[in-house]
């Protein structure tokens, strides 16, 4: 595996830990008094063609404890996007930074309600642990990605049990490591693919049967070794449907969490217990919730919009509006139901 | 018309959705301490003085796409029906038909001069504001609540006049024998629904 990383910058990749490759694991019973934080984000991004340049990250977070009978709460932070100064004097905001802020606010908010949370306390988010942003050698991506990695040790140092779920994944990481694992010179160029078209996703709805888990593995990726000691990603995935209806999803987790047979189970439980609280389409509760709190609606975007151009007018700076390419673009579009 | 100050305790029981002269259409979280009932005659303060009275006549509950996913499910929690119940959007909705206005101590059974404002807050009203916005013996309110074919009137006029019964004490028995006078004299023309309304005020206790 070492080998073939080193030769292949952007494998990407399972890595076997401890539990065997094909292990499948029956949901644990275990009682789910926790408290569980989920964080969503949703964003304005910045259009320069717009009458206002101004971005939004939208957090909301979820907080819920199982079995309490208590009504869950919810909450909403908003951070405003804008350039200071001369725009031709800062790097550009761009869509792939406003992404990366709303993952490093969801992050740092989840740390930040989670002090003060007895444990055992659960912090979920929508989608993997990893980071895909680009581009990876900006001066502002690795800020940010830094902020996202204090975050993420600051829940390591509370325990908190940290997971993202990915819905539906369409990776192949078994997949790859199987191909590794067929080829005969480790250290060979892997210039053929023996399983092109096979995911890992139709390997689990084979191997899994409902409630079930798979074993547990480490994640080797291109950015997977920023993660480094507690923070180590891994993953397992998990079957949240039926017999009759396998739903697949991959948890991401950090080895904090992959460490501890307690977390671990505690987690498998909980996410079922979620799954099912959704009906007929299983997916986290509280992930649903957190991103019904979190969405910013295009009617909202246009009164923020609409108030920020008041507070200008009043402040004595002149009107500002659409692009020409941008009123252009809004003709015919549909404006009201039908 | 009565002059004094209105003695209703600012408790909100929701906000408004949207409103027209004739009445407004009002969401409210979903509580049993200070759920509001049909009938209920509640007011909105607005903020010239002006305060907006009217009378509850529908109450519904919209579904979306959760909560049809949702009731579906078996073994559902206790702490998710809670969320749905209290933190999801706007549970319960109120339509209300407006009966009059009070300015300056002064109550007016004429609809009033213009409609209140989105989230305006609705608050519930005592048994001394009822009392003393029907207290004033002309009854022009019923108009409105008559007028309309929309509204379930026998109804309305049923828990109306037993709430208006009950807040009057002991002028009450002749408070609504002079209210139920007024509907006929105003149904005279309308048989079959006058023996409708008549029919419901007949349940009053």
């Amino acid at each position: 595996m070492e080998q073939a990383a080193a030769k292949e910058k952007n494998l990407r990749c399972a890595v076997p830990v401890t539990e065997p490759l094909d292990a499948h694991f029956p949901a644990p019973q275990t009682s789910l008094a926790c408290t569980i934080l989920s964080a969503d984000g949703s964003q304005i991004t910045p259009n320069p063609h717009e009458a206002v340049f101004y971005g939004v990250v939208n957090v909301g977070v979820f907080r819920m404890q199982p079995g309490s009978g208590l009504a869950p709460s919810t909450e909403v932070d908003t951070e405003l996007i804008y350039e200071e100064g001369n725009p031709d004097e800062n790097e550009l905001i761009t869509e792939e930074l406003v992404n990366l802020r709303r993952d490093v606010r969801e992050r740092q908010i989840l740390a930040r309600l989670a002090k003060d949370i007895p444990a055992p306390v659960f912090t979920l988010t929508d989608g993997p642990l990893e980071l895909y942003h680009e581009p990876r050698e900006n001066a502002q991506y690795k800020h940010y990605f830094e902020e996202y990695l204090d975050a993420l040790s600051d829940l390591a140092l509370l325990n908190a049990i940290t997971a993202g779920y990915v819905d539906r994944p369409r990776a192949a990481l078994l997949v790859n490591l199987l191909e590794l694992a067929a080829r005969p010179d480790a250290a060979a160029d892997r210039i053929s693919h023996p399983f092109a078209g096979l995911s890992d996703l139709a390997l689990m709805r084979a191997l899994l049967s409902p409630g079930e888990r798979s074993a547990v593995f480490a994640l080797q990726s291109r950015s997977s070794k920023e993660f480094t000691g507690r923070k180590a990603l891994h993953f397992f995935y998990l079957d949240v449907g039926s017999e009759t209806r396998p739903v697949i999803a991959r948890v991401e987790i950090p080895l904090w969490v992959a460490g501890s047979p307690d977390s671990l189970a505690l987690l498998h439980a909980l996410l079922l217990d979620q799954a099912h609280q959704s009906g007929a389409h299983p997916y986290p509760y509280a992930l649903i919730r957190a991103h019904e709190t979190a969405v910013v609606k295009l009617d909202e975007g246009e009164a923020l919009k609409l108030l920020i151009q008041k507070e200008l007018l009043q402040r004595g700076l002149p009107l500002s509006a659409d692009s020409e390419k941008l009123v252009n673009k809004k003709v015919g579009v549909r404006t009201r139901y039908p | 018309m009565t002059n004094s100050t209105p003695v209703t305790p600012p408790i909100s029981i929701g906000r408004l959705l949207r409103s027209g002269i004739q009445g407004c259409m009002v969401g409210c979280r979903l509580s049993q301490t200070n759920a509001p009932t049909f009938g209920e005659m509640v007011c909105i303060p607005l903020e010239d003085q002006t305060t907006i009275y009217g009378l509850i006549y529908d109450i519904h509950i919209d579904d979306d796409g959760l909560v049809r996913q949702l009731v579906s499910t078996e073994g559902i929690s206790e702490e998710v029906i809670e969320d749905n119940r209290r933190n999801r959007n706007v549970p319960l909705e109120m339509s209300v038909v407006f009966v009059g206005y009070e300015r300056q101590g002064q109550v007016s059974h004429l609809l009033p001069p213009r409609p209140p404002l989105t989230l305006d807050s609705i608050q519930p009203c005592s048994a001394a504001d009822l009392a003393r916005f029907t207290a004033d013996g002309r009854f022009g309110y019923l108009r409105h609540l008559l007028g309309d074919p929309d509204l379930p009137a026998a109804e309305l006029l049923a828990v109306h006049i037993r709430d208006a019964l009950a807040a009057h004490a002991d002028e009450g028995p002749l408070w609504a024998g002079h209210a139920i006078e007024t509907i006929i004299a105003l149904l005279k023309d309308d048989y079959p629904r006058l023996m409708t309304v008549l029919g419901a005020l007949s349940e009053i206790d």
